[in-house]
């Protein structure tokens, strides 16, 4: 069974963890699943296309849902979609993706500084 | 099982979807899955230069760092090198860590890389740098984290060896002292107190080890013996269950003595002994050698033949040095910087 908390959802009245829209795209993943499972390069391609339609600020929703939902599969999934939107980016973009400010002192940015200068120096770019 | 890359967000695109990014969304995401999201990251990116994500993300913002910092495990457990601090923490404990060290003859200079490919040595992570500097009583090498900046006055400076004017004793100097292993408390609320509360130490030069060489019956011949006390590490570090003192950040801290030094001496080596998968066999040279710890009552247990460091020629200015736990990257360099200098034997 993938789904545990989906009974619940039903009965809850007042529902702001997964709204209708978010529902739509996480639900009929389990059976899509169960179809493909065994067939690793058809389900890579059914997650891409997924993804296709789906904007940066809509993860976090799919992702707090999937999570609610206690669906590990799809948890996962996005959870590596935005590990994967991050990989070889700079701070700044990364800080801007999730809408942080750095909230570091002074003295704290010029050890990073140093740090992120030791980290690409002399290193190939990928 | 590595993260299949996918783009899902496009560069030129980022920008314009960003600025419409509402601030609470990710806010409010539980920190169990900012965790999950970080450890991803953390085991895709597990060599170099992709492991410098790792390090972006940990300066991302505090609750980042916090989280990173406790994910990504010291070189001691993980067998990996992360942020600058790896080079001053103990090496892996089971296996040994294979860097190489170029010799620019003409500028005087060491660089010290992690290596990358078994194969070659030209495929490497730079890690230190370190700069010869003569004086009329003795000659000091200087260790920087950056390669273009190798002064003392640079704040990328991290140590530094000093020999004798003959090139037969050594000190190493750390830059902050050897840290008791005990963490500095991160907590936001106790910051204040922990600063007015922590005694401070001026950053300066502590003598973290002794090196000393000697000739063997042959002569300038013959291999040298070296000797080599290391003052931050006790000895029940190389003891079953011991642990050596490891520094968790660049900061400063209290200096904590131990009453027992372990001591390391090296071991008559044949190249045919270097315990490597490096591909290139050393060459024939008095500069090679290998370092194991020596018990203080001369009763050798099974612990004290495991070889600490060792150093072997490769090529006319490379050189390999493979290191492992008690010893840092950064101690590790710093011995093998006292074999170039010896000058009570010629290669």
């Amino acid at each position: 069974m993938k789904f545990c908390t989906v009974k619940q959802y039903f009965d809850d009245e007042n529902n702001n963890n997964v709204t209708n829209g978010i529902a739509t795209t996480v639900i009929p993943l389990p059976n899509k699943h169960l179809k493909i499972k065994a067939n690793n390069k058809e389900m890579e391609q059914y997650e891409q296309e997924l993804l296709r339609n789906v904007m940066p600020q809509e993860l976090t929703k799919l992702i707090l849902a999937a999570n609610y939902l206690n669906f590990k599969e799809a948890l996962d999934f996005f959870c590596r979609t935005v590990a994967n939107a991050i990989q070889n980016k700079s701070v700044d973009y990364v800080r801007k993706f999730f809408g942080l400010e750095s909230d570091f002192e002074p003295g704290e940015e010029e050890k990073l500084c140093k740090e992120f200068a030791w980290s690409f120096e002399g290193v190939d770019e990928d | 099982m590595r993260s299949r890359s996918h783009r899902v967000v496009q560069d030129s695109s980022a920008v314009a979807t960003i600025d419409a990014l509402e601030q609470s969304c990710w806010a409010n995401l539980p920190p169990v899955l900012l965790r999950d999201v970080l450890i991803r990251i953390d085991t895709s990116e597990d060599t170099w230069p992709p492991r410098k994500n790792v390090v972006a993300c940990a300066g991302v913002c505090r609750n980042w760092r916090e989280v990173m910092k406790e994910i990504v495990k010291s070189p001691e457990v993980s067998g990996k090198l992360t942020f600058p601090i790896s080079l001053k923490q103990p090496g892996p404990r089971d296996s040994l860590l294979q860097c190489f060290i170029k010799r620019n003859r003409s500028s005087q200079t060491y660089y010290l890389y992690l290596g990358l490919n078994q194969a070659s040595t030209d495929d490497g992570k730079f890690l230190l740098a370190a700069r010869k500097c003569r004086r009329p009583t003795h000659t000091d090498y200087i260790i920087s984290l950056n390669s273009d900046d190798v002064s003392k006055g640079s704040s990328t400076y991290v140590g530094k060896l000093r020999s004798n004017f003959l090139g037969t004793k050594f000190t190493i100097f750390d830059a902050q002292p050897p840290h008791a292993g005990v963490k500095v408390t991160k907590c936001r609320s106790t910051r204040l107190i922990n600063r007015q509360v922590t005694p401070k130490v001026p950053p300066g030069n502590y003598s973290i080890a002794h090196i000393s060489y000697e000739l063997n019956v042959l002569g300038s011949r013959g291999p040298r013996r070296m000797h080599c006390v290391m003052d931050a590490i006790p000895n029940s570090a190389v003891e079953p269950g011991g642990v050596a003192p490891t520094q968790t950040e660049f900061l400063l801290g209290s200096v904590d003595s131990f009453p027992s030094l372990p001591f390391f001496r090296s071991k008559s080596i044949r190249t045919d002994s270097f315990r490597s998968r490096h591909s290139s066999i050393p060459v024939a040279s008095v500069k090679n050698f290998q370092l194991v710890a020596s018990p203080d009552n001369g009763v050798a247990g099974p612990e004290h033949e495991n070889v600490i460091l060792q150093f072997g020629k490769v090529g006319k200015d490379v050189f390999t040095m493979d290191y492992q736990y008690p010893i840092s990257a950064f101690q590790a360099f710093a011995i093998c910087l006292s074999s170039f200098d010896t000058k009570i034997a010629c290669e």
